[in-house]
């Protein structure tokens, strides 16, 4: 699978714009610079060679430099720890919104609740992520003042963090530092909870359906009919069930939240991997972009193993 | 224990009947308008009795046993009485009859192999269903009577820490009657515990439920649709049709003589080794939501009179039991046009309905 | 014994074509309440964006890149006022006609990507569904990973390439936007294909020596075709999502060729910072309110009919009182 993703990106990106010197100085250089440029960085030697030697990179974990000559695993890592806290908040928070209204929802289908929380899903998850991260600015910062409308810390802080991967959040709260701590928070609130209502309308929808299913099933009339609880029958019976599709369907979502942060992070300005992504993109640096989407490649892949591992553990007819 | 009544001296009398119906509706509420699945039962079962309810698929006998404990689609409206132990569970809340049901009444369903939850272990279910009656049980008596009950299915207790896909169909049959019997109930209704097992497998299923009267005293209600289950089970048969009962009295003498066309039919159509043609009833089972008026069996009875197009039965004492039809009088207002049978086009142009 | 493939017509238990459309529009009919509700709420609102988009030289008061009426400017960044209801924005374009022409370029996109991507998606899940094989193993490969690629990147990774090459952001757009979606399509139609084919109607089919077009067309087809409705209603409203995430990473169309809500809102952030809010409320609002439309619809339908999620039973029914009294001639006493 993920060989499949990384010829796939490898051809989207040689296709079209053809090699990346080319692309991205096509119009600028003489001709013959031009050669010399492609010749050095290999570029004119048949396609094959050159994918043999991308995906020989890629598995080595080299991804090549960027056109500032950084590495482009460094800011893969840096900036990807960023996005990854972002994402992390993102889907707690609509975890634990989503999952309550959506089971409630099932439960008691059509009353008045259910219409509610399955408007609310609906209307989270149609509002454009940049849309409500506009209406959050323009409400929490520019009305009220209260938070900071974009970046990760405060400037003073930034000088203070070193290089490389971080976890501000968990960092702060490991060390004690309240200061640090409150900062952080209040830059991580908006973006977090942008990007996690988006995610909340699936989640909601998803936790709905999927009760309302496992509700019919026999084992649950039966479990009624032996006198158990109503309480108990919704959780154990027919939610717990529910978690083996939730959870798959979720799995599928990473590439929802991959796509959600990048734009969350073009909003609030969030130094996460997708606005480096933009970037690239614009300065038509086709190494960098090739090596971040190979990184996204591979995480959706890795989830996807993870979702597997975790149905494994639920269900035990997956296992035999 | 419920519904107990006390007798002089203090000492405290079980009430002679286990169950007892009384004009029971169950009607469902769908769009095109309410499906009379049971349309004025009334029965009763003595203690340690069994009865067997039959009748062909859709004339509301699973209803009824789902209707007996509550266990209906919301808006489903419910009318009459049906007393256990003596208190009436039409217009108890859904809590009150949770309690009730387990420890009172059990239900065997029909498809063992999707009635256990497929993602818990058997040992789970037992300890969900104990503790939701008795929360005070501990672990090791939850073990004890539950392996004691699985014991007496033959399930060994070495399976007892298993998931339910490890169980053959007729293993889990006997796995959900030993969760029902676990409680120990009063009565226990059976519906079409059978039908989705192979033969074999039915013969044990059903020698297990003819013991229960024997060991526990329990009475058994077996809904099925097949005569010659009750035959072996049952001490008395109730024959259900339209959702009403047709004819209801001691077995094995309604198998001889039997008092309704209805179940004249039945029997007729039944295939044995002495079988030398088929024979079936003409016509299809009606629908709930618009029954034929009068005896809802007219338009395809060979014995129809005007009355029965016209009036519905009264029930009539038999030597079985009683039965509704008006071939069995009362000879007093039934007039000699009345008595005049129904004409063949009309029972045909009926057939259409 | 050459089999005649006109006696394909009398397989019996095949759905037919014809019939789709009572099945669908049955339930609709029969359905009460909530659903009912929803689905006539969604239905309005996205006529409302439709007429929008028809209509627009005829609704919206400017041209959406106009700049002047009748020697005079308009303002720049102009509040909401009795000539420009919505506002004008940093390039003195009037909001309002942007909102009502930017509903026009939405649809077209939309449309035009749900479409091919049903064609395609429909197609080629028919095929491989059918024939099986090494085609269709690698159909489902690159579907699949399709599938699992942020939806975004592919969709930016496509408008790049087809950049200036097809002409028109329009359709740029709307390919980008259908590269993403066709994997569903591909995948339901082909599920669908796998289990009608192991039905007995199919195997008669084929006994009887219809060609394989025949098959496909006629009897999978048709079965086929049911669950794509509803699909392609909830794929419409992502589609729109999509397009406005393009836009607003400017991607796609061009501001010059039309107007697009989402690259309105791209330059609406930094006008939040001064606090302008009308360039950004009003588009965005758009894009809530026709993606919402849309998304009630697709669930309405979903909920009426998915034979999952329908409900059999549930009003309340309301009983006469007992019709008579039972005259008994014998004892109704404990075991009879």
């Amino acid at each position: 699978m993920v060989w499949i993703l990384l010829t796939l990106v490898f051809l989207l990106l040689r296709v079209a714009p053809g090699d990346p010197i080319t692309a991205a100085l096509g119009g600028q250089l003489p001709p013959a610079e031009l050669a010399r440029r492609r010749h050095a960085g290999g570029y004119d030697r048949p396609i094959i060679v050159q994918y043999g030697d991308y995906l020989k990179q890629v598995l080595s974990g080299n991804l090549g430099k960027t056109q500032q000559g950084e590495s482009v695993t460094h800011v893969v890592l840096v900036n990807g720890s960023a996005t990854l806290e972002l994402s992390i908040f993102a889907l707690l928070f609509a975890l634990a919104v989503g999952v309550p209204i959506g089971l409630r929802c099932g439960r008691r289908r059509d009353g008045v609740f259910d219409t509610f929380g399955r408007l609310f899903g609906i209307v989270t998850y149609a509002a454009p992520v940049f849309f409500l991260g506009l209406l959050f600015q323009l409400l929490f910062t520019k009305r009220l003042g209260w938070l900071p409308p974009s970046g990760q810390v405060s400037a003073t802080l930034q000088a203070e963090i070193s290089d490389g991967p971080h976890l501000l959040f968990f960092e702060a709260l490991f060390k004690g530092d309240t200061n640090a701590l409150s900062d952080v928070v209040k830059h991580l609130i908006m973006p977090a909870v942008t990007l996690g209502l988006l995610v909340t309308g699936v989640v909601i929808r998803l936790v709905r359906v999927n009760v309302i299913q496992t509700l019919k099933g026999d084992y649950v009339e039966a479990a009624r009919a032996r006198g158990i609880p109503e309480r108990r029958v919704v959780m154990r019976h027919a939610f717990h069930n529910a978690l083996v599709p939730i959870i798959t369907v979720m799995g599928l979502q990473a590439a929802l939240l991959l796509s959600g942060s990048v734009l969350t992070e073009e909003t609030f300005n969030w130094p996460g991997i997708g606005n480096r992504l933009i970037q690239y993109l614009q300065n038509r640096d086709y190494l960098a972009v090739q090596g971040i989407i190979s990184v996204f490649a591979i995480v959706v892949v890795v989830i996807s193993l993870l979702i597997d591992i975790a149905n494994a553990i639920l269900d035990p007819r997956v296992r035999y | 224990m419920t519904g107990v009544e006390l007798v002089e001296g203090g000492v405290p009398a079980p009430h002679p009947d286990v169950l007892e119906c009384d004009e029971l509706r169950v009607w469902y509420g769908t769009p095109r308008g309410p499906v009379r699945a049971v349309d004025g039962v009334s029965f009763s079962i003595g203690r340690g009795e069994s009865l067997g309810l039959v009748g062909e698929s859709g004339c509301g006998k699973s209803t009824l046993g789902r209707g007996i404990v509550g266990l209906l689609p919301a808006g489903t409206g419910v009318d009459g009485e049906v007393r256990f132990e003596g208190r009436n569970l039409v217009g108890l809340t859904q809590s009150e009859l949770r309690e009730l049901r387990g420890p009172g009444i059990g239900l065997i369903f029909q498809e063992p192999m999707t009635r256990l939850n497929p993602l818990m272990r058997i040992s789970h279910h037992f300890a969900e269903t104990i503790r939701a009656h008795e929360p005070s049980a501990g672990k090791k008596e939850i073990r004890t009577r539950s392996l004691e009950a699985l014991r007496g299915m033959g399930i060994p207790p070495t399976r007892f820490e298993q998931y339910p896909h490890e169980f053959s169909g007729g293993m889990r049959q006997r796995i959900m009657i030993a969760l029902v019997l676990v409680l120990k109930p009063a009565l226990v209704i059976a519906d079409e515990p059978t039908t989705a097992l192979d033969v074999l497998v039915e013969a044990q299923i059903l020698e297990i439920l003819a013991d229960l009267r024997r060991n526990f005293d329990t009475a058994l209600l077996l809904i099925t649709h097949n005569l010659g289950i009750i035959a072996e089970a049952c001490d008395r048969v109730a024959v259900m049709y339209a959702g009403r009962i047709a004819e209801i009295g001691e077995a094995r003498t309604v198998f001889v003589e039997p008092a309704h066309p209805y179940t004249q039919a039945l029997l007729a159509s039944t295939i044995s080794l002495r079988t030398t043609e088929l024979r079936f009833i003409p016509g299809a089972p009606p629908d709930l939501s618009d029954p034929p008026p009068g005896c809802r069996f007219h338009p395809r009875c060979e014995h129809a009179m005007q009355q029965c197009r016209r009036n519905e039965p009264i029930d009539m004492a038999t030597t079985a039991g009683r039965v509704a039809c008006w071939l069995h009088g009362p000879d007093i207002g039934q007039s000699a046009a009345d008595r005049e049978p129904l004409q063949r086009e009309e029972i045909a142009s009926a057939d259409e309905a | 014994m050459v089999a005649n493939a006109g006696a394909v017509e009398q397989v019996v238990g095949a759905p037919r074509g014809g019939g789709v459309l009572r099945r669908t529009l049955g339930p609709i009919r029969d359905a009460r309440g909530l659903p009912k509700v929803l689905l006539w709420v969604g239905g309005l609102l996205f006529l409302v964006f439709v007429i929008f988009a028809i209509f627009a030289p005829l609704v919206a008061p400017y041209g959406f890149d106009q700049t002047e009426s009748g020697n005079k400017q308009f303002p720049k960044y102009g509040h909401p006022s009795g000539s420009h209801w919505f506002g004008t924005n940093v390039t003195n374009h009037d909001v309002l006609s942007i909102v009502i022409y930017g509903a026009r370029t939405a649809l077209e996109v939309v449309v035009l990507a749900v479409l091919f991507s049903i064609i395609i998606g429909v197609v080629l899940g028919l095929i491989s569904g059918y024939y099986g094989g090494w085609l269709d193993r690698i159909l489902v490969l690159i579907m699949d990973a399709l599938f699992a690629f942020p939806y975004l990147l592919l969709a930016i990774v496509v408008a790049f390439l087809l950049a200036g090459k097809v002409g028109g952001g329009v359709m740029t757009a709307a390919l980008s936007i259908t590269v993403v979606y066709v994997p569903q399509y591909f995948r339901v139609v082909r599920n669908s294909v796998l289990s009608a084919k192991q039905e007995s109607y199919v195997e008669a089919a084929r006994a009887l020596g219809a060609r394989p077009r025949t098959i496909m067309g006629r009897y999978l087809f048709g079965n086929v075709i049911q669950s794509v409705p509803v699909i392609a209603t909830l794929n419409a409203a992502d589609a729109l999502l999509t397009l406005a995430g393009l836009g607003f990473l400017g991607y796609g169309i061009q501001p010059g060729d039309a107007a697009e809500w989402g690259y309105e809102l791209s330059r609406a952030v930094t006008d939040a910072g001064a606090g302008i809010w009308w360039t950004g409320l009003f588009p965005g609002l758009a894009i809530v309110l026709l993606v919402v439309g849309l998304t009630l619809v697709g669930e309405g339908l979903n909920d009426i009919l998915n034979p999952v999620l329908r409900r059999r039973f549930g009003r309340l029914v309301v009983m006469p009182a007992r019709p008579r009294s039972q005259e008994v001639a014998g004892d109704l006493g404990a075991g009879q």
